[in-house]
């Protein structure tokens, strides 16, 4: 067999199981639904403000852009035909310690906290889609070209983490309600691959975070 | 008895006055010497401006301030010009001579510069203020569909004479802010507005806040495209 083959067969595998596994279906509908309310919100200024913007570990994107945007905000006024050119502002006001905080904590909590019932991954899962959706209206609308380019794959590479991260939450939780009731402990062995791929993508997430807006 | 009643009064006595003789030594202590002698230092600043904001937001402002020192004292201080992003063009003429600025601060969220200014006892200089900068709405909560620009007056003076370390000064404000587009939701202290003019008139301060409206051309397409994909996958989910 060849190589090609073989990355097709893995791709397969991966799209097969991806479609038949319920848990990351409920994690990526509950995701979508809350990104589409946030990215509602905010369109018709319903808020002018990120929402939940304090809490960074479900926050993936405002901190990361704003002095960008903010950037963009002031060159909104700024007549095409004028020569006057401002420097973007260029100071990133994260770090190396900021980057890893916010997709470590972000995995693990989403994770763990489906102990108790996967009742909090869900929640959790859903504010993540609310703050994502309503930071990346105001990100497009304001940030240069490259920046809402380099913003919106930073956003896809996360959304990814969460949604693994979440089914595996929500999967946890269900198995508890299921031991609860039938007093038999029983987890798909697909949740350790998913465990797996969850860490793969949380360091590279850490690594692209930290090229394209720490260095 | 006679005796003792006169060492109870005196203990009662001492007892009393002494926490008051205290408060009343501490008060004067603490006591700050506020100047209300018309023969200490007092500067009286009669600020006169002229600013036009275009459509594109970029601010042309010409303040003229008339400094007299009507006070026996000598006074030591500057000019600060404070601005929220960096001008394109600033320059100070104090008595028809052209300023050295000092730059005490420089970023797009703070630009401060500051000129010297000392005046004799009796006396009064001119320092003539004209600078370009682009108008930058308020960075936090910002609208989509409106953006929010606030205006006051950026000169701040501050003086110390030898025998004060602060000396008041009075400023008296006079001039227009004319705005080259319609603002919206305008909201205007200790001023009035007639139109796209804002007009200032014989105050110690003023503060204008607005908006500008805009269209959120790039968040709206998204928008669209994705009410495009809910509508066709509910069409097509109904067949």
């Amino acid at each position: 067999m060849s190589f090609k083959s073989k990355i097709k067969n893995i791709v397969k595998n991966c799209t097969d199981s991806v479609k038949e596994d319920k848990y990351l279906k409920i994690a990526l509908i509950i995701l979508l639904f809350a990104f589409f309310l946030g990215y509602s919100i905010r369109v018709f200024d319903f808020t002018k403000s990120p929402i939940m913007g304090e809490i960074g570990v479900i926050y993936p994107i405002h901190q990361e852009a704003f002095p960008y945007y903010m950037g963009g905000v002031s060159l909104e006024s700024r007549s095409m035909d004028s020569s006057i050119s401002y420097d973007r502002i260029s100071e990133s006001p994260i770090d190396i310690l900021y980057v890893m905080r916010n997709n470590v904590i972000s995995a693990v909590l989403l994770v763990s906290t489906g102990v108790l019932l996967g009742i909090p991954t869900v929640v959790f899962t859903f504010l993540v889609g609310l703050s994502a959706g309503a930071s990346i209206a105001e990100v497009l609308e304001f940030a240069g070209l490259i920046v809402a380019a380099k913003t919106i794959f930073l956003l896809t590479t996360y959304m990814i983490a969460v949604v693994l991260a979440a089914s595996i939450g929500i999967e946890m939780g269900s198995a508890i309600i299921r031991y609860l009731k039938t007093n038999i402990f029983e987890i798909d062995k697909k949740i350790y691959d998913k465990a797996i791929v969850v860490i793969i993508i949380v360091v590279i997430n850490i690594i692209l975070q930290y090229v394209l807006l720490v260095m | 008895m006679n005796c003792y009643k006169i060492v109870t009064s005196i203990i009662l006595f001492l007892v009393i006055v002494s926490p008051v003789y205290a408060q009343v030594v501490m008060d004067e202590d603490m006591a700050i010497p506020i100047s209300m002698d018309d023969e200490n230092a007092q500067i009286n600043a009669d600020i006169s401006f002229k600013v036009e904001i275009d459509e594109t937001n970029m601010e042309t402002s010409e303040y003229s301030i008339n400094i007299l020192n009507s006070g026996n004292y000598s006074v030591k201080g500057y000019v600060e010009i404070y601005m929220v992003f960096i001008p394109k063009r600033i320059k100070v003429i104090v008595d028809g001579e052209e300023a050295d600025i000092i730059t005490q601060e420089k970023s797009y969220t703070n630009s401060r510069y500051r000129v010297n200014i000392d005046m004799d006892a009796d006396s009064n200089r001119t320092i003539d203020v004209t600078y370009q900068i682009l108008k930058t709405p308020r960075q936090w909560n910002v609208g989509l569909w409106a953006l929010q620009y606030n205006y006051n007056s950026p000169i701040n003076l501050q003086f110390s004479s030898k025998k004060e370390d602060y000396v008041r000064t009075n400023f008296n404000y006079e001039g227009k802010i004319d705005l080259g587009y319609e603002p919206s939701k305008l909201n205007c202290n200790n001023c009035i507005q007639d139109g796209n003019t804002i007009t200032v008139n014989d105050s110690d301060y003023f503060y204008v806040n607005w908006e500008k409206k805009r269209v959120p051309y790039r968040a709206g397409v998204l928008y669209i495209f994705m009410i495009i994909g809910i509508v066709y996958y509910l069409v097509k989910m109904r067949k």
